[in-house]
């Protein structure tokens, strides 16, 4: 998140989009409720009529996979209807700079297109992103008409771009009444006034889609236009759907970075540390040289010198994608051969599950650590299958509660806190730190031993944690010190990449600074502020509560909202609520120059040449659909891999008429490992069931608890039905469309059983993440007689 | 204070004895009353909720390493001591109540460290030594068959594609710290977990 | 009506009858104080002073002794000689008129001194009955006795109006925030949970609490850093709308004791235990 949970309560307008808070996140709608409270609105956009949406003042429903259509809609009416905050628009973001003359868009198409191999026996659109950039004169100096006039700059290429996206179009598409659209659209456009916030809280709702993260990147922009970025009440928040994936995304277990979102070694780009540091990006991220020496310090300590460039080819570097649809890939091409599944299951929560089981046989050993069994664990005795016939070894080892264990975590505010073990593990049971220090010196002890392949980055390794490791030391590699005199550092800014600091992850500088009162632990409630709450736990990067926080005043220094001022200019100095993410030392005018520190130009993006699809946000339907798509020629994302391209079901063969989509109940939990295990969760919710709307049911001739069989191109599965007006059909493109909603915490191990509905979505992602497309794909039911 | 607090008193129907509170009938006690109470010593930790990302706050009531309880956080700036139904049943997770109503540890736990040999239909139990030694050799022996230091253009790129490694959402940071550290040390780049899911 | 007699304090008192067998003598002496502090409500005219009360109370404390104090609390030879020993004292020495400036603590501390001190045979606990009991009520019922509250009070570890360090606190609402209660002048005020309001110690292994089998709703909650406890009574599960601390603090008296057993001290400093001989 930009923002942060509390800040919720000065939102003048939320748009929940893509997410169900009142169902999954339910606490936080103590905040929203504070919000409406004081006269805010919630608008609810979603397939269905959701707790959140109950709750909401106006819901709007939008067929799965649309969501793109709609924040294009809303962008085109705030430039249609001069909505935009203009004074921001031209201070703090890209909008008046001139583009390439030689860029340019047709028919679903940016310039740039290249049909180029995919790496596995395809192709797909890759760009060359070089006309997707400014116009500058011969110092460098990119122009710009901050008239915005001139129909080269970014706004007119907008207005452009997005002029297709009318309401009418858009209702057509995304299956939506116009006046409903219109209503939202008036609702939320308002908060472009320069004294209103507008909140676009989203989730996976959004993300989980081929052109997911171009859903995202249509929420920047819209709350760019409107002002609505760094500023109390405003903000792109994201809520993430586990305690700590945000501390395991900054810790960067994904493949294609290192801790602090660093971009992990790639052969082609950084065959060597130079190559590496030449390519740091822009704005703040010139001083990544700084946080890569300093992380290679802490990996490999005295062993890290300027001579060996710092260890720097210790560092494994990437060959070619491997996410998590890839490696299940490489998985069946038999390229892998063992596997460690941390607190994982993938054998339910991930795309095409049925296939991810099978290939599991392939694997000549997995290791599984959890607290109760698992499906990924227990693939090998999944009803229907044949143990003699799997020759996997699997270990299954045994883990501590989060009640048993100490350590910090990351919200989704950034707020890094302290939990302190309660309880004593039981039996075997041990910390996963414990767990993963004596797996390491296992390890290292059997290269010790025996020697073996390159053993360097292994055996000297900097990893000395205690006999028994112990979370406050790693927390303070984590943090960073001084390599000469071993003080912990305060921030960031002093990394430096002469090898006389280390540090773990750059971005947590400052959590564990001080080892009698780490600034992770304290529990210090503000008396007076916006709340903020800045002395309770730690929120990275240095505390900062509200990112991009210059944007909360105008150049002048002045806070847009004089209410809310989480700064004020008082003519010598800041009136702050909350730690500066620009230069205070310098005057508002000249800090107001960079008022986004991370990017090159210190400026929101509008257009942007850091996405793979475009620079600008553009519809394209779901991999499956039942409708050409409305904007352009092109079906769906070009650049998309297609790595199963059989997978795909054709909408005209009419096997699967019906759209399904995937969510979640409050009582259980991601794929119900743990939640099947408690009686009380169980009890609440005890089985399986999938929703329809009363129409399907009627032509199916349903009610509410009859069997069906949900089935898609890929595989099916059987559940009882729950009919529901919640779920209705779509008017769209001329058709009616009607939905299946598909909940998914269950599989064959635990307390509560049941199919694993997975089996049916589709294993293809988004062009940038390859999130999988689980939230819109086809599928058919079946009564079960 | 310069009340002699440090002086027994012999409850024995002494004059001194009738100007207590016991001497006045304000209160009950009696030679060996004291050992009829019995104490529960008990205290609280903070932990927060490993549901969803809220990051609610919680009151563990730990007695002798069990937790006996667990509660929301008041003095929490977020849930103020609110919790959803799952973060309610946090205490579920650990433990279940037999038909007694009494606590008992939850039987679905994984209390010991289990293995699976190849083509076995069941797990079997082991010791955690075994296992660490034996899932070292896994990884050793895999690492080293496929092992590769340089690619084709002579760079050296020191990666192992046969390993996988999955996890974790559900982990601290500073075991998540470890686990990166971990698996680039062992050249590993099939790395992910469900934050791409 | 009696200050501290309300409503809420019947209702609690039933319940404390209710609930703990031992409470009977004590609510029995309770209601015989009630009535009798109630006939010297009614004859007397209450000062309507508006400067800070302590001096207010002092001239009070003597009158109240004699009239309220005595006859309820001599049951026996014994206890009424010693009372009446207590009471010629208090016409003796001068209880010294405190002044405007002086604070509610300091003239506490010395009258407690001076009690123990001149009338050796009360013993701690009883001393500590009388001195707070009274002060409690005369602090109530004399309207202009109780300061407002400061304005803009934040999270302190004594009472905000009076300065006293509390002896009770409950943990109110569904949530169960901690909500300290002064003895002296019933002022509440918030305080975190897991801290030592005597000390400020936070760190979670210093701190902790203990039950008494049978009377889990009082929780004594120790600091092992400065050896102080706090009775924290767990109101959450009780079905009063409004449950009375003072009955329940003299109803779970036991507790005291116990805690000073265990080694801890009172952190408001009213010293409520008795020594027991330990076989």
């Amino acid at each position: 998140m930009t923002n942060h949970w509390i800040d919720y309560q000065h939102s003048d307008v939320m748009m929940n989009i893509g997410l169900n808070t009142a169902e999954n996140h339910p606490v936080s709608m103590k905040w929203i409720q504070k919000a409406k409270d004081r006269g805010g609105k919630l608008i609810c956009v979603d397939p269905r009529f959701t707790r959140t949406a109950a709750m909401s003042d106006l819901y709007v429903p939008i067929r799965p996979g649309t969501n793109l259509a709609f924040l294009n809609g809303m962008i085109q009416y705030a430039l249609e209807n001069d909505l935009v905050h203009h004074e921001y628009l031209i201070n703090y973001t890209n909008a008046a700079y001139l583009v390439n003359e030689a860029y340019h868009f047709e028919d679903g198409m940016f310039s740039g297109a290249r049909l180029m191999d995919d790496g596995i026996g395809g192709e797909k659109v890759v760009y060359d992103r070089t006309t997707w950039s400014y116009q500058s004169d011969e110092a460098g100096q990119v122009l710009s008409d901050e008239t915005l006039e001139d129909p080269r700059c970014v706004y007119q290429l907008m207005k452009q771009h997005f002029r297709r996206y009318d309401l009418q179009t858009v209702s057509e598409i995304i299956g939506c009444p116009l006046e409903t659209l219109q209503a939202c659209a008036a609702l939320f456009c308002s908060t472009g006034k320069p004294e209103k916030a507008g909140n676009i809280m989203y989730a996976m709702g959004i993300t989980q889609f081929t052109h997911g993260a171009e859903n995202v990147r249509a929420i920047a922009i819209l709350q760019a236009i409107l002002g609505n970025m760094g500023r109390p009440g405003g903000g792109v928040n994201a809520q993430r759907g586990q305690s700590n994936v945000q501390g395991s995304t900054d810790m960067a277990m994904l493949y294609h970075i290192i801790p602090g979102y660093m971009p992990v070694p790639s052969e082609s780009l950084h065959p060597t540390l130079e190559a590496y540091h030449a390519t740091s990006p822009g704005g703040y991220w010139a001083n990544r040289p700084k946080f890569m020496n300093s992380l290679l310090k802490a990996f490999w300590g005295e062993h890290a010198t300027p001579g060996n460039d710092y260890a720097y080819d210790y560092l494994p570097k990437i060959d070619k994608e491997r996410s998590h649809i890839a490696t299940s890939k490489y998985m069946g091409d038999g390229e892998i051969k063992g596997m460690v599944c941390w607190a994982d299951n993938p054998a339910v929560g991930g795309p095409t599950a049925a296939r991810k089981r099978k290939n599991s046989a392939k694997l000549d050993w997995l290791v599984s650590v959890d607290i109760f069994e698992n499906e990924t664990a227990t693939f090998w005795k999944e009803p229907g299958v044949n143990p003699e016939e799997i020759d996997t070894e699997v270990f299954l080892l045994p883990a501590a509660l989060h009640m048993e264990r100490d350590g910090s975590i990351s919200n989704s505010g950034r707020w890094i806190q302290w939990r302190y073990a309660a309880g004593t593990p039981p039996g075997d049971c041990h910390s996963d730190l414990w767990i993963v220090d004596r797996l390491f010196r296992a390890v290292r002890d059997a290269y010790q031993v025996d020697g073996g392949v390159f053993p360097d980055p292994i055996l000297k390794m900097n990893w000395d944690y205690g006999e028994d490791a112990s979370s406050a030391r790693v927390a303070m590699e984590i943090n960073g010190y001084d390599t000469r005199t071993g003080e912990l550092l305060t921030s960031f800014a002093q990394l430096q990449d002469d090898g006389s600091t280390a540090a773990g992850c750059w971005i947590y500088a400052g959590y564990y600074a001080n080892e009698e009162e780490p600034a992770c632990q304290r529990r210090i409630r503000e008396t007076e502020g916006v709340g903020n709450h800045p002395e309770w736990a730690y929120a990275w990067p240095i505390n900062r509560r509200i990112l991009y926080n210059r944007c909360s005043a105008d150049p002048a220094g002045n806070s847009w909202n004089p209410d809310l001022p989480l700064f004020q200019w008082n003519g010598s100095g800041w009136n702050r609520y909350d730690v500066p993410d620009f230069n205070a030392a310098l005057l508002p005018e000249e800090s107001a120059r960079n008022a986004f520190i991370m990017t090159g130009e210190g400026r929101a993006r509008l257009f942007s040449n850091g996405m793979v699809e475009g620079p600008f946000p553009e519809h394209y339907e779901p991999w499956e659909s039942p409708l050409a798509n409305r904007v352009s020629s092109v079906q769906f994302n070009p650049c998309s891999t297609v790595w199963y391209p059989d997978d795909r079901a054709d909408y005209a063969s009419g096997a699967f008429p019906l759209v399904a989509t995937t969510y979640r109940l409050s009582e259980h939990y991601q794929t119900g490992m743990m939640t099947r295990n408690m009686p009380w969760l169980v009890e609440t919710m005890p089985e399986l069931f999938v929703e329809i709307s009363p129409t399907l049911a009627a032509d199916h001739g349903l009610v509410s608890g009859d069997q069906v069989v949900v089935s898609s191109q890929r595989g099916e599965f059987q559940a009882p039905v729950c009919v529901t007006p919640r779920v209705k059909s779509f008017q769209a493109g001329g058709k009616t469309i009607e939905m299946v909603g598909i909940l998914w915490h269950w599989g064959y191990a635990g307390l509560s059983k049941g199919p694993v509905t997975n089996d049916v979505a589709p294993s293809i992602g988004d062009a940038n993440t390859t999130i999988p497309e689980y939230k819109a794909f086809l599928c058919q039911i079946r009564k079960v007689v | 204070m310069e009340v002699t607090r440090r002086q027994f008193l012999k409850v024995s129907g002494t004059a001194a004895a009738a100007t207590t509170l016991y001497g006045i009938g304000f209160r009950e006690v009696a030679h060996g009353t004291y050992r009829r109470f019995r104490l529960h010593y008990a205290h609280e930790v903070t932990t927060i909720c490993p549901f969803c990302s809220v990051g609610c706050g919680i009151i563990c009531h730990v007695r002798e390493g069990q937790v006996v309880n667990t509660e929301g956080d008041p003095d929490h700036p977020i849930n103020e001591g609110a919790l959803c139904s799952k973060g309610s049943s946090l205490l579920n997770m650990a433990y279940v109540y037999d038909e007694k109503g009494k606590p008992v540890p939850n039987p679905s736990r994984v209390t010991q460290v289990l293995y699976r040999r190849p083509g076995g239909a069941d797990w079997e139990t082991v010791d955690w030594d075994w296992a660490l030694r034996t899932i070292a050799a896994r990884i050793k022996k895999t690492r080293d068959d496929t092992f590769i230091t340089q690619n084709s253009q002579g760079v050296p790129v020191n990666r192992t594609p046969a390993i996988a490694w999955l996890g974790s959402a559900m982990c601290n940071n500073e075991e998540n710290y470890l686990f990166h550290k971990m698996t680039r040390s062992l050249g590993l780049v099939n790395i992910d977990h469900c934050a791409r899911l | 009506m009696h200050p501290l007699w309300t409503t809420a304090f019947q209702e609690t008192w039933d319940d404390c009858r209710r609930r703990y067998v031992d409470f009977k003598p004590v609510g029995e002496r309770l209601k015989e104080l009630h009535c009798q502090a109630r006939q010297w409500d009614q004859s007397e005219s209450l000062l309507q002073e508006d400067h800070l009360k302590t001096p207010v109370i002092a001239r009070q404390f003597p009158d109240y002794f004699k009239r309220v104090i005595l006859p309820v609390f001599s049951q026996n030879e014994a206890t009424a000689l010693a009372l009446d020993e207590f009471a010629e004292a208090m016409d003796q020495w001068h209880l010294e008129d405190p002044g405007v400036e002086t604070r509610i603590p300091q003239w506490l501390q010395q009258l407690q001194q001076q009690a123990m001190h001149l009338c050796k045979p009360i013993q701690p606990d009883f001393v500590t009955l009388i001195v707070s009991l009274s002060l409690a009520h005369l602090y109530r019922s004399i309207p202009a006795a109780k300061p407002e509250t400061p304005a803009g009070a934040t999270q302190s570890g004594v009472c905000p109006v009076c300065g006293l360090p509390p002896h009770f606190a409950a943990l109110v609402e569904t949530e169960g925030y901690r909500q300290m209660e002064c003895w002296l002048c019933g002022e509440h005020w918030p305080f975190t949970r897991l801290e030592c309001p005597y000390c400020g110690e936070h760190h979670p292994e210093k701190l902790g609490y203990f039950t008494v089998e049978k009377m889990e709703v009082c929780r004594i909650h120790f600091c092992h850093s400065c050896q102080a406890y706090l009775k924290v009574f767990d109101t959450r599960s009780l079905a009063l709308k409004d449950p009375c601390l003072w009955v329940m603090h003299l109803a779970t008296l036991i507790c005291d004791d116990l805690a000073a057993a265990e080694g801890y001290h009172p952190g408001s400093e009213m010293e409520w235990h008795q020594w027991m001989v330990m076989e």
